[in-house]
């Protein structure tokens, strides 16, 4: 059985259901994704798991225990906010040492966790400090040590790195990683950003108006969209109309109407069992490492991504022959 | 344009100051009505107030009737503003218009409406006018307390607490009510004022059955100016010296108010334990 497990989530807030027949499951030390737009339920689920919104039907188990009816103080789960949410009028070590004291552990005890994880987190020369006194990276580090040092069944960690530069969002990405690693603590992390989820999650649950529309490993995900949301959020695939996969490779031997093609799956080099498609460069666009060409074929517009090393080859105006395999194009579902 | 500058903020000094001034003067003068400056000055009216016992009676009466009617309001209105705002934010559209009403209700509407409900009935006269005073501290506690609930997004303390394992009483009073203080204090302070100053009701509802200091002093300015001039000037040195306390006691310094940690153990070199020592301890 599964450590979390989401059964029929139904979850209204003013009238309006936000989570219809939601299911879930999680693994035990497994950090998840809850990954999709803005308003697609993600941060509400969030809250329902913890107790903060209340669940119209459908049950939430942790390690056994129904906890749906529960208190959010009774659930055993942490949780970090977008916002922080450090208390201003405590120190940095009396943020941490709350939730200890909620639990009555003893002073010597919650003394000694409290300089441990503030030494894990990095954070042990400002336990003094006032939330006020840090800056953004760290204070999200303080609400992290908060709600580890709980030991919580799940963590909860709702947008926790949005409201920070892109530089101290990478490197906390990373160190929460870590983090999760080294503690092992199942870890239920909400983002919008693709490349986030990709990066930090063993799993990741793509929502799509208060559903999960899609789960599986990173890669699974990205390799195989099952649906358009999923293909349309997770990357710039290239999509095709079923006349036109037939025009690229004859017969088809997959069912369906829709279907995309990663644009890094299509090569300018000849490839084993793959088909060739002339074309010509019509707009060139730098994105850092990987340079994007749009290039004209008689079947329709493709993009074609590849690694950037300055090639001439892939200027505007160029004559490019693409190389093409039926087994890089992937079938989705309605 | 700096002189401009300069001439508008000393006409404001002057508009604002100016009539303080020539109360204070006033209140030491033995005779100011004949001449541009008083004729001489002295401390008779100051010592004629203080060695007389109504005034004293009458400052004591203020000092309750606003003490008692304040306690009400922070005991009863500041937890039900936070719960509107934090818990039942749909219902803020009707607060808001609500407490505003006491600006669109006269003193005498008010005053009326409270006679004729409760003056032929069980409910003591005093605690009447302590209710009525109520409902006009209604603007100033909202506006402070909602903007200082706003301000630290109180609704997200009282979240981030009660997933630590806090209960709600337990995170408003350790976490919420700290944090709103000062919103707290200045709605205090401008429910104060306006309390230990009110004289609609307290004259319409007791009137000389309860003589507070505003009445005193209507009674005192029929009978002589300098005295009721050196009534006005310790009414405000009284108010001034309330409102420095209650802005000293704001800012006392902040006090860890959970657990007071060990210093020395977080500041040793504690070993880095690996995650397990961590969550097996």
């Amino acid at each position: 059985m599964s450590y979390l497990t989401i059964e029929n989530l139904n979850l209204e807030l003013g009238g309006k259901m936000i989570l219809t027949d939601l299911n879930l499951s999680i693994e035990k030390g497994q950090l998840i994704s809850l990954l999709g737009p803005s308003g697609c339920g993600k941060s509400t689920l969030l809250r329902g798991i913890s107790g903060l919104n209340s669940i119209k039907s459908g049950k939430v188990m942790i390690d056994g225990q129904d906890i749906t009816k529960l208190a959010p103080k009774k659930r055993e789960v942490g949780m970090v906010f977008q916002s922080y949410a450090l208390f201003p009028n405590l120190t940095v070590a009396d943020n941490v040492a709350f939730g200890l004291a909620m639990k009555r552990v003893k002073k010597d005890a919650v003394n000694k966790k409290v300089a441990q994880i503030l030494e894990l987190v990095g954070l042990e020369d400002k336990a003094k400090s006032y939330p006020s006194e840090l800056s953004g990276g760290q204070q999200q580090r303080v609400a992290l040590a908060r709600s580890i040092v709980v030991e919580p069944k799940v963590l909860l960690l709702d947008e926790p790195l949005s409201a920070l530069d892109a530089q101290i969002r990478r490197q906390l990405r990373l160190e929460l990683c870590r983090l999760q690693r080294k503690l092992g603590i199942t870890m239920i992390f909400v983002t919008h950003d693709q490349e986030e989820a990709m990066t930090i999650s063993d799993r990741i649950f793509v929502m799509h108006k208060g559903k999960i529309a899609q789960e599986g490993t990173p890669s699974e995900v990205y390799f195989h969209p099952q649906n358009e949301f999923v293909a349309g959020f997770i990357g710039n695939y290239n999509k095709l109309n079923k006349m036109q996969v037939e025009q690229l490779f004859g017969s088809l031997d997959k069912d369906g109407s829709t279907y995309v093609l990663r644009p890094e799956a299509i090569d300018f080099t000849p490839q084993a069992h793959a088909v060739s498609v002339v074309g010509q460069i019509i707009e060139r666009h730098i994105l850092g490492n990987v340079v994007r060409c749009t290039v004209q074929t008689q079947h329709g517009t493709l993009w074609v991504d590849r690694i950037n090393q300055g090639q001439a080859e892939l200027d505007e105006s160029k004559d490019v022959t693409l190389f093409i395999r039926q087994e890089d194009v992937v079938t989705l579902h309605q | 344009m700096r002189n401009v500058n300069r001439l508008i903020i000393s006409l404001f000094v002057a508009f604002m100051c100016l009539p303080i001034l020539i109360t204070l003067v006033y209140s030491f003068a033995t005779e100011w009505g004949k001449s541009i400056f008083p004729s001489g000055y002295t401390f008779k009216w100051y010592l004629q107030l203080y060695k007389d016992p109504q005034f004293i009676a009458a400052i004591l009466r203020s000092l309750l009737l606003t003490v008692v009617t304040l306690g009400a309001v922070l005991v009863i209105l500041v937890p039900s503003i936070a719960l509107v705002a934090i818990y039942l934010p749909k219902y803020d559209r009707f607060f808001k218009p609500t407490v505003l009403l006491p600006y669109a209700i006269p003193g005498v509407v008010l005053a009326t409406g409270l006679m004729r409900t409760y003056t032929n009935g069980f409910v003591p006269l005093f605690a009447v006018l302590s209710g009525g005073l109520f409902i006009y501290s209604l603007p100033f506690m909202y506006q402070s307390v909602r903007s200082s609930l706003q301000e630290i997004d109180g609704a997200r303390l009282m979240e981030a607490a009660e997933v630590l394992g806090a209960s709600k009483v337990y995170a408003f009073i350790r976490i919420l009510l700290p944090n709103i203080k000062i919103g707290i204090m200045v709605g205090s302070l401008l429910t104060f004022s306006a309390f230990f100053g009110e004289f609609q009701l307290t004259n319409m509802i007791l009137g000389g059955d309860f003589e507070t200091i505003r009445i005193y002093m209507l009674r005192v300015m029929k009978v002589n100016g300098h005295l009721s001039s050196s009534v006005v000037m310790t009414y405000l040195i009284l108010l001034i010296m309330v409102s420095a306390l209650i802005v000293k006691v704001t800012n006392i310094n902040r006090k860890r108010i959970i657990v007071p940690h060990d210093e020395a153990a977080l500041n040793s070199n504690v070993k880095r334990s690996p995650a397990n020592e961590l969550l097996n301890h």
